[in-house]
């Protein structure tokens, strides 16, 4: 058994830093002001939205808040218009998704592949990320006029779209914001992939060379299962944006025609901003609120192996 | 300068579940050269990070000098610490590294300060590095750059925390005087982490040995190799490790002798030499762990060669090693390694006999305790188990 | 290469060369809506509407002239883009870099959650945080102030601050703090003085990032502000009217919305997966 050690005097009085007497920890005390101000922004905002997803607001011709219990909500599970939405963006993530994976996985192990101009490449590829969505939605809307646009024209050089407006089409149109999209945000998948594949040792090349595996088989054997993870926070961080923010829709199409584009972060905007209907509106919010935090869940739970404890 | 003492010291993390460090108790004199030694995990890191105030014990008193420092900050303790990573801030280049220390807690003028870094970076031969950041730096120039940066304050003590291992082994050897040379020069007490028995050996003034959170023996480096507590801190100290063999006693023929438990490959009368084993504290019947240091192992390829009690078997492997050959082979279950003059080098899968002598016989009781050490004035004592004094001759145990 | 052996079944040619045809193709892919946009933004208006397209023809800074010195110039609304800009990105990266640093060295159980938390904050559909936000803002008299835009900026700039700085705080060893506490230093000296200088590139990348998000918002801006706040982005939008559409100076503020945030990109493209990922992919 150990034996009993000397025990020295408490220290004199020393210069205590204000820090040292809070009773919470110093790492606590620095996240305190970012915990604070996020939780003013976003829980307020949303006990706010519950509430008003209960109620009707109006404000002409005077303001006045008129409880409705699950009104909005009964109404919501009634609204054609409302499952159609969640239709078009179902369309709308899954299109974008397949082609961005698909040509993102593609782009990346090409640029890995080339021994030069691979700097230039990527700089030239990110561009469109740092691009306003109302430029690009602008943009693209110039480039698929009717009786000027350049891709109208190159479309109509190969006989397609001719004396057919690209964006008064249902299918056409939603194509054509799914292209949009691919347009800009393709560049994200590239680079989220291109890390992976540079971290991906040269020597389980060499090893599945001398196993014989070349070309496709090596990329379908080696390459896509090492890939795996950084697919998975591809799709999510896309999915999840694609969910959040409609400018580009709302610029080039307006959710037209006939709704055919109205995803749902727009047909939300409408009832709640343009048509001020806030109670509605905010019921309707609170459900893609859900959804996608459901996607982000995933997103920190499955990819990341949780936040990161250790 | 000053004393370091620990009272009962623990450690408890994740709410009392994993204990570190369990009732500790540790007085280092002042000026003194302490090692703390073990295997990974054995919390001898935590209880270095609780001296230094980077972790806050769970229970006990820790004190510095005259004062019980548990309540106060790294910074208010008056100590000076090398990690294992050198933890060089990457950003300053050598000569504010080493001042850094000196500029927050000292009113020394910028002059001042200049002038003992440079006494430092002689004192340490990196005067010329002084302007280099460290990412420019070799390994042990980081290490040179660190111990400057515990030197120059002049504290109360010097805490190392493996601060050899991430060199290669000549190097390692090399900083291993330089550390002790500085650290007599100064005089200032010093604990140095490491789970490396040769390097505790070597720089310890004492060591102490923890296992799973437990000091396990505190003494000078030959007390301890010599007279080691019980059977965790025998196999730890020394390379190779002690050779052991689970044993019974029985008596035979009126004599006290232990048997191996697992096979009859061992049996060793104790009453052979004619002295008094009286104040052994081992009952017939009892079970017992039987260790022979590799050097105390006696070897020979003829039978002839032993006067008393021997045992065959076959050798392994010979790994020589220029100054002398190790030699492995099986006595019952376990390997046993043998530390033999290089000319001996037998063909593996060759018959041999070893023994080894009484004096040199380690004990231990059923719970691991030390019941006898070895009690060898000069090891050369143990070439007499063989006749003569060169080596060749006929055995007298 | 080793990387591709003979026997992929492709000619020599192909597997050298095809890479960069391939990306040559990605790359006009990219750059044709952009080149597209820069040079008719220098058409006069007959060779704009020309159709086919040309590509040959007598370059004009006319839109660029107009945009500042015409009828309704674009320098109040770049003027409030850099306000708020700024603002926010103020804001967000010295919050986010106390708030990083301390969520990358605190010791909670509770941790995973919080942390969590403070992302999800940033999923959140933008309608759903400009719903109650304009609802608050009708009360608090925030509309139609840079303040309240900055703010509203805030609530999706600040978390991805937070993670992200974390991130860059991660990868700065706590042995350095240590070091530093035991050569004198407090915690709050050891954070300024040896952990904080470390992080500076890191720190610009957020700041670049933060600038990027709110310079390029548009929902925000449409729905918080009006005439003596709107942004660029509101500023370009206008110019889609009832009688038709101004497209040389459509595609001329255009140009001038996107060229210092195309600059950024390439200026902090080793921090823009990292950035855009909230630290999950690191380069």
């Amino acid at each position: 058994m150990p034996t009993d050690a000397y025990v020295g005097g408490e220290p004199e009085e020393t210069d205590q830093s204000v820090l040292d007497s809070v009773p919470i920890s110093f790492e606590m005390l620095l996240l305190l002001p970012s915990i604070a101000t996020l939780a003013v922004l976003s829980i307020i905002p949303l006990v706010v939205m519950i509430y008003l997803s209960f109620h009707e607001v109006n404000f002409t011709p005077v303001n006045e808040v008129i409880f409705l219990g699950f009104g909005n909500y009964t109404q919501m599970a009634a609204d054609g218009n409302f499952w159609n939405s969640w239709r078009v963006t179902l369309f709308y993530v899954a299109g974008s998704l397949g082609l961005q994976l698909g040509l993102g996985i593609l782009i990346a192990v090409m640029l890995h592949r080339v021994s030069r101009g691979e700097n230039l490449l990527t700089s030239i590829i990110i561009m469109p990320m740092m691009i306003a969505p109302v430029v690009v939605g602008l943009l693209w809307q110039f480039l698929l006029d009717p009786s000027f646009g350049l891709y109208t024209y190159m479309l109509n050089q190969v006989g397609l779209f001719v004396d057919q407006p690209i964006l008064a089409n249902s299918t056409s149109a939603l194509v054509s914001i799914i292209i949009m999209d691919t347009w800009q945000w393709t560049p994200l998948v590239v680079l989220i992939i291109l890390a992976r594949v540079k971290s991906i040792p040269q020597h389980l090349y060499e090893a599945a060379s001398v196993d014989g595996a070349t070309g496709i088989t090596q990329f379908r054997h080696v390459t896509l299962p090492l890939l795996k993870p950084a697919i998975a926070i591809a799709l999510l961080l896309r999915s999840m944006d694609l969910m959040r923010y409609f400018a580009k829709v709302f610029i080039t199409t307006g959710g037209g025609p006939s709704s055919s584009t109205k995803v749902i972060g727009l047909y939300v905007y409408e009832r709640a901003l343009r048509f001020f209907n806030l109670g509605y509106g905010s019921a309707t919010g609170l459900v893609l609120l859900i959804v996608t935090i459901l996607m982000g869940l995933m997103f920190v739970e499955t990819i990341m192996g949780g936040a990161g404890d250790e | 300068m000053a004393q370091i003492a620990l009272n009962h010291v623990s450690k408890a993390f994740n709410n009392g579940s994993i204990v570190a460090v369990n009732d500790l108790s540790l007085e280092i004199e002042d000026e003194e050269f302490l090692v703390l030694v073990g295997p990974s995990g054995c919390g001898k890191s935590t209880t270095l990070r609780m001296i230094a105030g980077l972790e806050d014990p769970t229970g006990g008193d820790i004190s510095i000098g005259t004062t019980r420092v548990n309540n106060l900050e790294p910074r208010e303790r008056d100590i000076a610490m090398v990690f294992q990573n050198y933890a060089l801030y990457p950003h300053m280049n050598v000569r504010e590294n080493i001042g850094f220390g000196l500029r927050l807690s000292t009113d020394l003028s910028d002059a001042d300060i200049e002038e003992r870094v440079e006494d430092v970076a002689s004192l340490l031969e990196i005067g010329e590095l002084l302007d280099k950041k460290p990412k420019s730096l070799s390994g042990g120039q980081q290490q040179r750059v660190a111990l400057g940066r515990a030197i120059v304050r002049d504290p109360e003590a010097f805490l190392f925390d493996e601060p050899l291992s991430n060199l290669d082994a000549k190097l390692r050897k090399q900083m291993r005087t330089e550390i002790s040379r500085i650290q007599e020069q100064l005089g200032v007490t010093s604990i140095y982490v490491t789970h490396d028995q040769e390097e505790a050996m070597t720089m310890g003034d004492r060591i102490a040995v923890m296992n799973d959170g437990t000091l396990q023996q505190i003494g000078e480096p030959n007390e301890v190799y010599n007279h080691p507590a019980n059977q965790f801190v025998a196999g730890f100290i020394g390379s190779p490790s002690m050779n052991t063999v689970e044993a019974e006693a029985v008596r035979r023929d009126g004599q006290t002798v232990l048997e191996s438990v697992t096979s009859d490959a061992f049996t060793y009368d104790l009453d052979a030499t004619g002295d008094t084993n009286a104040d052994l504290p081992i009952e017939v019947g009892d079970r017992v762990t039987v260790g022979v240091r590799p050097e105390d192992v006696v070897l020979r390829a003829e039978a002839a060669a032993f006067e008393g009690q021997h045992h065959t078997t076959t050798v392994d492997v010979v790994e020589p090693l220029g100054s002398d050959n190790l030699l492995y082979f099986d006595v019952g279950s376990r390997t046993w390694t043998a530390r033999v003059s290089p000319g001996f080098e037998p063909e593996s899968g060759t018959s041999v006999h070893f023994s080894f002598p009484r004096k040199a016989l380690y004990i231990f009781d059923e719970e691991g305790t030390t019941v006898e050490s070895r009690n060898l004035a000069d090891p050369a004592e143990a070439r007499q188990v063989t006749h003569g004094d060169g080596g060749d001759g006929v055995v007298n145990t | 290469m080793s990387k591709s052996t003979a026997s992929s079944g492709l000619p020599g040619p192909v597997r050298r060369y095809g890479p960069y045809a391939f990306l040559g193709v990605v790359a006009i892919w990219t750059l044709l809506p952009l080149f597209w946009m820069a040079i008719s933004s220098l058409k006069i208006r007959r060779s704009m509407f020309e159709f086919p397209p040309t590509i040959f023809f007598d370059p004009t800074l006319q839109y660029y002239v107009d945009m500042f010195m015409g009828s309704n110039p674009v320098t109040p609304f770049l003027i409030n883009s850099i306000i708020v800009a700024l603002g926010t990105a103020v804001l967000s990266v010295s919050l986010g870099t106390v708030g990083g640093y301390g969520l990358s060295r605190l010791d909670l159980r509770g941790k995973k959650h919080l942390a969590f938390w403070i992302i999800s904050t940033r999923m959140a559909p933008i309608v759903v945080v400009v719903i109650p936000l304009f609802y608050l803002y009708s009360y608090l008299n925030l509309l139609n102030t840079h303040l309240g835009l900055i703010i509203a900026h805030t609530t999706f700039n600040l978390p991805f601050a937070i993670w992200l700085m974390r991130s860059f705080f991660d990868e700065v060893p706590e042995a350095l703090e240590e070091a530093a506490r035991i050569d004198g230093a407090t915690k709050w000296e050891a954070f300024r003085k040896v952990s904080l200088p470390l992080v500076w590139p890191g720190m610009g990348a957020t700041a670049i990032i933060a600038i990027v998000f709110s310079w390029n918002d548009f929902i925000f801006a449409l729905i918080f502000t009006s005439n003596a706040t709107q942004t660029m982005p509101i500023a370009a939008s206008q110019l889609v009217t009832q009688t038709g559409t101004l497209w040389g100076r459509v595609m001329a503020t255009g140009v001038v919305i996107l060229l210092p945030m195309v600059t950024f990109g390439v200026i902090v493209k080793r921090h823009l997966v990292s950035g855009l990922t909230m630290g999950a992919v690191k380069e």
